[in-house]
């Protein structure tokens, strides 16, 4: 479980969050979706200690992070986190350097779904198939949350495809996932928890099948309503 | 399998709905197997945990039963499945007989209309006439 | 420690196109400017001596014999060494940016790694100590490559046979970087340790706190310095009542300058740790 308890964080006097508490459960897909503006990227940032909060808390599984947390919690940010230079075996063999958590099997097969090539230079690929190494390399760790930064921005539609099957494959399983992103309508069946963000406060999380059970309403509906408030 | 997802409902529910129409009309057959939670979750693009739900349910009002660790089948059970029938004419014949309310048309002339419309729908599709 | 290790032979990949290039430049430039001087000379031995104008004898009681030290002040010798230590400096700063900067920014993946941050602050480190080093002794190879070729062109008769060492010595630049003892080689190198640690810590306070960071990091900077200066200021202006001996004035300073290294490292572990932003 991830709690994110009254972060609070400002650049300068741009107070980015203001107040943002949520939980995401293991083997959930919990979804930030911001309308506008930013937020969701820090948010996530903040859970990895990428970058400091000024207030509140983040706990993972009740404990602070500690370095042994990057074994157990990968995160996916927008862009790759390996040398432009570096082909993608040499990715994977920094990974297996690193990371006991690192799933070289798991790595190889995520290779053959995303149809990507071992002396594939990094810098050569297409932006979706940048975004694909990036999954690859955090999905392949044995961790129990994985944080995918906006995975389906600016992509191509088949890239878009590939990576929505992610979701509903044995790669995820019974992990925790967060995702962000700012178009709800690519990935509203995939997910269990909906958190709205908006200006750096939470304007409502929901279990978006409990809403539409009880409400008759789809998540966009909710959207609507609370960014009009 | 082709299910045009309704936003607004929940989605195991639209998926339990589902299979029930598919089990009352014949085109899973009893004892037949129904795809795993994490295939089905694959071909419509939709939470696994949502499938899940929909399974547990459907076992639970014995549509499916699953022995051990074996693939979910569609209950032999025949009662069952006659009652699934009766159930989703029981919920057609409503909506039909609620909307021809609202249109105040009395019965006498919604009949032979209804047998008309059956009559060309049939003749659209002759197959799909015979598995019923 | 086997993480350190590996983030250290990383950090000598990444750069160590670049340092070849740098090695490259510097000595071939070295090079092409001994064989220039020497046939020089020698077109200049060869002018004066024609026709038997001068004998040798003659010639060497009015000029100088050729040796190393003819090739060290020359532009073509200093300007290598020049571009090597600014090259060098620049590396100081572009190690720790272009994790940041990158189209790919590496500096998610080195922060994520599941090791101690301090581990990429060392291996950082001493990447540039091994790259000061090495750049060092390969000068030092070359300056016997020099010697060689100077005896092999140089008849016996011109030639000044002066040794390596004592030509290291006598150069002012040189003897900064090829200290003749050991213990300023100790001083020279400590004293550029610190400095590293102390610019690293600078540059941390940047990347956490941005554009006050640039002050703060300044700042840090400015007062290790004064810190570190301050004992000999101090005995300038009190010459009369306080009087350090040598060695009480070196016990001193090392004193100051352990304590800067100590008082940066565990800065640069907290700014590591608990505030700096990708």
């Amino acid at each position: 479980m991830i709690e994110v308890k009254n972060v609070k964080k400002s650049y300068g006097r741009k107070a980015v969050l203001r107040d943002i508490s949520f939980t995401a459960k293991k083997g959930e897909i919990t979804c930030l979706i911001g309308v506008n503006g930013v937020g969701k990227t820090t948010i996530l940032n903040a859970i990895m200690g990428l970058t400091p909060i000024d207030g509140g808390e983040i706990l993972i599984d009740g404990k602070k992070l500690t370095k042994e947390t990057y074994e157990k919690v990968a995160y996916i940010p927008d862009s790759i986190t390996m040398l432009p230079s570096m082909r993608i075996k040499d990715a994977f063999a920094f990974m297996n350097d690193f990371y006991t958590s690192w799933n070289e099997k798991r790595a190889n097969e995520l290779l053959t779904f995303f149809k990507l090539n071992l002396e594939d230079k990094i810098n050569s690929l297409s932006k979706g198939n940048k975004m694909k190494v990036n999954l690859l390399l955090g999905l392949a760790l044995d961790a129990d949350f994985i944080l995918m930064d906006e995975p389906f921005s600016g992509i191509d539609v088949f890239s878009r495809e590939q990576i929505t099957k992610v979701f509903t494959s044995h790669l995820i399983e019974d992990r925790g996932v967060i995702i962000t992103t700012h178009d709800i309508q690519e990935i509203e069946h995939l997910i269990d928890q909906a958190v709205i963000l908006d200006n750096g406060i939470i304007l409502k999380s929901f279990y978006p099948e409990k809403i539409r059970e009880e409400e008759g309403k789809s998540i966009i509906d909710v959207l609507r309503e609370v960014i009009d408030r | 399998m082709k299910l045009n997802i309704d936003n607004r409902s929940p989605v195991y529910l639209q998926l339990i709905e589902y299979f029930k129409e598919q089990i009352a009309s014949g085109k899973l057959a009893m004892g037949e197997e129904i795809p795993s939670r994490r295939e089905l979750a694959r071909t419509l693009n939709i939470n696994p945990n949502t499938v899940q739900r929909a399974y547990r349910e459907m076992e639970e009002m014995g549509l499916i039963y699953t022995d051990g660790n074996m693939p979910s089948k569609v209950t032999r059970d025949e009662t069952v499945i006659k009652k699934v029938r009766e159930e989703l004419v029981q919920d057609a014949l409503e909506h039909f007989v609620s909307t021809i309310k609202t249109l105040q048309i009395p019965l006498e002339d919604v009949y032979p209309l209804l047998e008309k419309t059956y009559r060309e729908k049939n003749g659209d599709k002759a197959d799909g006439g015979e598995a019923k | 420690m086997k993480n350190y290790l590996k983030l250290l032979n990383f950090e000598i990949n990444r750069f160590s196109k670049l340092y070849f290039l740098m090695l490259a430049i510097i000595f071939s430039v070295q090079l092409i400017s001994v064989f220039y001087h020497i046939f020089s000379y020698l077109a200049f031995v060869k002018m004066e001596t024609k026709g038997g104008r001068m004998t040798p004898e003659q010639f060497l009681a009015e000029h100088f014999p050729f040796g190393l030290s003819n090739v060290f002040y020359t532009r073509g010798f200093l300007i290598p060494i020049l571009i090597g230590v600014v090259g060098l400096i620049l590396y100081v700063f572009f190690i720790w940016y272009r994790d940041w900067m990158a189209r790919n920014t590496f500096i998610y993946r080195l922060l994520m790694l599941p090791t101690s941050r301090m581990n990429i602050f060392y291996a950082k480190l001493s990447a540039i100590m091994l790259f000061v080093l090495t750049t060092v002794g390969i000068q030092l190879i070359f300056l016997v490559l020099y010697k060689k070729i100077i005896e092999w062109f140089i008849p016996v008769v011109y030639r000044d046979d002066l040794s390596i060492t004592m030509a290291v010595v006598t150069s002012p630049y040189l003897n900064t970087i090829v200290p003749a003892h050991l213990s300023s080689f100790f001083v020279a190198y400590g004293l550029g340790l610190a400095a590293v640690i102390v610019v690293f810590t600078a540059i941390l306070f940047e990347r956490s706190f941005q554009l006050v960071g640039i002050l703060y990091g300044l700042l840090y900077a400015v007062f290790s310095f004064v810190l570190f200066s301050l004992p000999l200021v101090v005995q300038l202006l009190m010459f009369e009542t306080l009087y350090l001996y040598a060695d009480e004035m070196f016990i001193l300073m090392t004193a100051i300058v352990i304590g800067i290294i100590v008082v940066s490292l565990l800065t640069s572990r907290y700014l590591l740790n608990h505030k700096v932003s990708v």
